[in-house]
């Protein structure tokens, strides 16, 4: 296996094509990640991955794009995306009451989210090959979830971009998520306005390529 | 093997948690309790019967309240601690109760509602004369879990099951009882007293099977009967107590727990849990069961 896997990817190398690496999308609820998804998609590839939505939890299963090609600089970066549940500690449906969501249908949402949670941390053990962590700029970064995604993250030698997203909020604070991880890179985008999107694909193609 | 399914005899290692959902062979949830010191037949059923003491208690004091009197107030003493009681049967049985009516004849009896607790209460009442009282007393102990200790301790008290055979045959008021065993020396003499009395009763329970006994027993008085008769069948052993693997189901759910279900549509996650298993959730049902992707299943369908 060895040797086929060098052999092909000393072919890929001929033609300037590497294999798609597995990129996963990751964050707390609601920091934007579907809708970062979505954009890199569309942006690459004219199809959406998932909808969005600003009520917590509307990506329950992870969801992948593959074969996304993205330029940059000359380069092109082959890359699937996989954009993945928000991560917590906690899903209580009582959140999704405050949506005009009836209770038996808050209640599902909850159990699914929390078997989408499960679910993300399994495909981050076992099937991420580098990691976009995306966060709500207008939000503490210092968090439980936060600290230990991005502990894990390291711990597996991933490569790590953290997108400081929701930079069209006027109480984004960019400043605060870089102080908060200064050992990564930090990125501020708005996914949802397409601000910095340039700056987002060069640092994907110069992480993940 | 110190437990055994009730059901279809199938035996776990001490500390087994195979058991905590039932038998894997036959689904039973009935399981005896035998301490490596203790002999198969020799007392474990009247472990069954734990719930029964309070009841017994009563029923006891009044019967054999005069002989046991002084037992009693022994037992008490070194019934104070679990593993001592399973040493002593009878009179252990007694020191619950003992200690507070050690006083009265009653005594006899209110050792048994304490001792209910652990079951071993039942063996008390009839045990006085019985003697089941003594071999009961070290499968109640087991059968509470304690498991570990009591064993032990069993063995070398009075040597309670052993003893208890042969004693009771004195006490015996009821002829179940002397073939159970009682343990000798104390059981004879407190429980023969006192046995008399709840004889009558027994009998209606000998009848039942053991397992029955036991039910009975957790749930009523106990009758001197019943006792012997449930002490033979072993069933005394089971730690039917489901309180016991409650609790130790919960001790397993705070150690491996990945996701803890408050209530339904309510839910805590353990990530670090989560990350570190090669398993993983796929569907969470309310009634905290769910259902499992293994890795090799993962991986097939995965890369599709």
């Amino acid at each position: 296996m060895g040797l086929l896997t060098n052999l092909r990817e000393s072919i890929s190398g001929l033609f300037s094509e590497s294999e798609p690496k597995r990129i996963g999308i990751y964050g707390p609820p609601n920091a934007g990640k579907t809708t970062l998804a979505n954009r890199i998609a569309r942006d690459w590839t004219g199809d959406a991955v998932g909808p969005e939505s600003h009520i917590p939890h509307e990506t329950r299963r992870a969801r992948r794009k593959e074969n996304v090609e993205i330029e940059r600089n000359g380069k092109t970066v082959t890359i699937d995306i996989v954009d993945t549940p928000g991560v917590t500690t906690k899903v209580d449906y009582k959140e999704f009451l405050d949506h005009d969501m009836e209770k038996n249908d808050a209640v599902k949402r909850s159990r699914e989210a929390t078997e989408g949670v499960a679910e993300a941390m399994h495909w981050l053990r076992e099937d991420v090959e580098g990691v976009i962590y995306v966060l709500d700029s207008t939000t503490d970064p210092f968090t439980q979830v936060n600290t230990m995604l991005i502990g894990i993250i390291e711990s597996q030698d991933l490569p790590v971009l953290i997108f400081a997203n929701k930079t069209d909020l006027e109480e984004s604070d960019v400043k605060r998520i870089a102080d908060a991880f200064p050992q990564h890179e930090t990125v501020p985008l708005s996914a949802l306005e397409g601000e910095n999107m340039d700056e987002v694909y060069a640092k994907i193609a110069e992480y993940f390529g | 093997m110190p437990h055994e399914c009730t059901n279809c005899g199938r035996t776990f290692a001490d500390g087994s948690k195979e058991m905590l959902s039932g038998c894997p062979d036959c689904g039973g949830k009935k399981f005896q309790f035998r301490p490596a010191g203790a002999d198969s037949s020799t007392d474990s059923e009247s472990a069954a019967d734990p719930s029964t003491d309070p009841a017994n208690a009563p029923a006891g004091g009044t019967e054999g309240s005069d002989a046991s009197a002084e037992e009693p107030s022994r037992p008490a003493e070194e019934r104070a601690r679990p593993g001592e009681e399973s040493a002593r049967p009878a009179e252990e049985r007694a020191p619950w109760p003992g200690e507070e009516a050690t006083n009265t004849t009653s005594a006899p009896d209110a050792a048994a509602p304490s001792d209910a607790p652990d079951a071993t209460a039942e063996s008390n009442t009839p045990a006085p004369s019985d003697t089941t009282a003594g071999a009961n007393t070290p499968a109640p102990s087991d059968a509470s879990d304690t498991a570990g200790t009591t064993p032990a301790s069993d063995a070398d008290p009075v040597g309670g099951p052993a003893d208890a055979e042969t004693a009771d045959p004195e006490a015996a008021p009821s002829p179940d009882a002397g073939r159970e065993d009682a343990s000798p020396e104390d059981a004879p003499p407190e429980t023969g007293g006192d046995r008399p009395a709840e004889a009558p009763e027994t009998p209606d329970a000998v009848a039942t099977p053991e397992d029955t006994a036991q039910a009975s027993a957790r749930s009523d008085v106990v009758s001197p009967d019943e006792l012997p008769d449930a002490a033979e069948p072993a069933d005394a052993a089971t730690t039917e107590g489901e309180p016991d693997i409650d609790a130790l189901r919960e001790e397993l759910n705070q150690q491996f727990e990945s996701i803890r279900i408050l209530n339904p549509g309510q839910y805590e996650l353990n990530l670090m849990e989560l990350y570190d298993r090669e398993e993983y959730i796929i569907s969470l049902r309310e009634d905290g069961r769910y259902v499992i992707e293994m890795p090799e299943g993962w991986g097939a369908g995965d890369d599709g």
